[in-house]
């Protein structure tokens, strides 16, 4: 019986809303009205059981003095933190959400504002740095494949700049040079002819037509953008979304039961 | 031979303060960057720039802090362009720390168009359940938002007197760091036709290409320089346009060194072939 409700109720609910979502005619279009409040209501009280299983997790490593025990002081401090600045500025003005609160030291806008704000900005920020430093390590023009995701990559790059494009253009004429070259030497004729070719067009042309070039990079990077990678991306796409409905499907159907396998 | 194998293997701590500097310096100047206007962002000024004076346009909140650079000056921008062609806006969010972004963009801008609370604006606020929102508002908004996020009760907002569902909406922009513009496509626009404008980080943008030619997006900003195009277009320039050059300077940085660490490579291979 353990197994057997919950499958039976996900087939229920399952097939009822597949089947409201397409007779949108009454009564099932109100029906489908009411689950989805009811879905708003539910998905409202798993933020209540994040709220608790996250206060008794790092209340219990605080209590037993567990490792970094510290930093889960430092998480309930800045969450029941909030919750009193929220409450504070609620009573105060009717609603957390006043920007008057910005200029109270305390003020529900004031920590998200000025604490919030460059906490999340500076985790996200850091990302630049690890940026360019894997893309130093990892973007070698080694074999063909990494030579063509390299050119697209730093074509894409290039078409986003706002100046430098032409001694960027040439940057990527040198790689494109130095690969052809290295490849005619260890005798990779074809390839290394193509690629030294290429980039000392590109060169000559840079360096002839500058405003072209300029005026070019970001209509090249759209049309990299619309299409090369937007046919990738397509098939993806479609590859996910099929496997989404026959993963549906499977539940539905009770097939796939790995969400009740701890019952 | 061994400064081209140190090439190769430059210490990622110089890496990290180049890229403090090249990140900095463009900051420190205000440097003029005339640029092309992209079609994604041109489609998307024009979708908001010919509605009609009183129409309603949406805006969701579905980022962060996270993602504050790139998607806060999309919603400032657009905000700023709707008021000043008399748009009557609707604010709502599906990511609860990041709507107090779009409530200070929207006082702000309200403030320097002189528009009211409640006439010309509201803030919905948040409500859990994402999907079950973008399928509801379709048929009618109050059965998720009885309140907007003072607690007063919708049906005492002028605004919201004739806004109902999506019927009701002229344009719904979708300001995101993760998947929700292609959920509100596929649950706002695939069943209710709902015109939408997509405003997401450059990472993001790419996914959103496909839907961008079959037409169900109508406009797309990508990242900060989406940002800074909108900004030239409604010529008011502001945090992506000053933050461009930096953007750009650190994109020419990583060029420069993957170019750095390939040739570098090669000629260490070479020199190598040669030494044997």
């Amino acid at each position: 019986m353990k197994r057997t409700l919950p499958l039976i109720i996900t087939f229920v609910a399952g097939v009822f809303v597949v089947g409201t979502f397409f007779i949108p005619r009454e009564p099932f279009g109100s029906l489908e009205q009411r689950m989805l409040v009811w879905y708003s209501i539910l998905a409202g009280f798993t933020l209540l059981l994040g709220l608790d299983s996250l206060i008794k997790y790092h209340g219990r490593k605080v209590a037993r003095r567990e490792k970094d025990w510290f930093f889960s002081l430092v998480t309930l401090i800045g969450l029941f933190g909030t919750l009193a600045a929220g409450i504070f500025t609620w009573a105060k003005y009717g609603t957390p959400l006043e920007l008057a609160s910005l200029g109270e030291i305390g003020g529900f806008f004031w920590v998200y504002k000025w604490i919030m704000v460059p906490l999340q900005g500076t985790m996200f920020a850091l990302l630049a740095f690890f940026i360019a430093s894997a893309a130093y390590r990892a973007f070698r023009a080694r074999t063909f494949d990494a030579t063509l995701l390299l050119i697209a990559a730093i074509l894409v790059m290039i078409g986003r700049l706002t100046m430098g494009i032409v001694p960027a253009t040439i940057a990527l004429a040198v790689l494109l040079v130095a690969a052809g070259v290295y490849r005619l030497i260890i005798r990779k004729f074809a390839f290394g002819a193509i690629l030294t070719l290429v980039g000392v067009a590109l060169v000559v042309l840079v360096l002839i037509f500058p405003q072209e070039a300029t005026r070019l990079a970001p209509q090249v990077q759209e049309w990299l953008m619309s299409v090369p990678q937007t046919a990738a991306r397509r098939g993806i796409l479609i590859g996910v979304t099929l496997g989404m409905i026959a993963m549906s499907i499977r539940i539905i159907l009770g097939i796939e039961r790995t969400y009740i396998s701890s019952t | 031979m061994k400064f081209l194998r140190w090439l190769t293997k430059i210490d990622r701590r110089i890496v990290f303060l180049l890229m403090i500097g090249v990140v900095l310096v463009p900051m420190l100047f205000d440097i003029p960057i005339p640029f092309e206007v992209g079609d994604p962002a041109q489609n998307a000024f024009n979708a908001i720039d010919t509605l009609q004076p009183g129409s309603v346009i949406m805006l969701s909140v579905d980022y962060d802090a996270t993602s504050y650079p790139e998607c806060q000056p999309m919603i400032v921008a657009i905000t700023k362009h709707a008021f000043k062609k008399n748009l009557r806006i609707a604010l709502l969010g599906n990511i609860p720390t990041g709507l107090p972004l779009g409530q200070e963009a929207l006082e702000r801008a309200a403030t320097d168009f002189g528009k009211t609370y409640g006439t010309d604006y509201v803030n919905l606020g948040y409500r859990p359940g994402v999907v079950a929102i973008m399928v509801g508002i379709g048929r009618e908004i109050r059965d998720f938002y009885q309140e907007d996020y003072r607690g007063t009760n919708v049906d005492e907002l002028p605004m919201m007197a004739d806004v109902h569902n999506y019927d009701d909406i002229a344009v719904l922009v979708s300001f995101a760091h993760g998947t929700a513009v292609e959920s509100w496509i596929a649950y706002a626009g695939g069943r209710f036709g709902q015109q939408i404008i997509g405003g997401v980080t450059g990472v993001v943008a790419p996914d959103l290409y496909p839907y961008l030619q079959s037409g169900q997006l109508a406009g797309l900003l990508g990242g900060l320089k989406g940002a800074s195009e909108y900004e030239s277009l409604i010529e008011k320039k502001g945090l992506a346009s000053r933050g461009m050059p930096a953007q750009s300077t650190a994109h020419i940085l990583i060029i420069l060194l993957i170019v750095i660490g390939s040739v570098a490579e090669f000629a260490l291979k070479l020199a190598e072939r040669r030494s044997k």
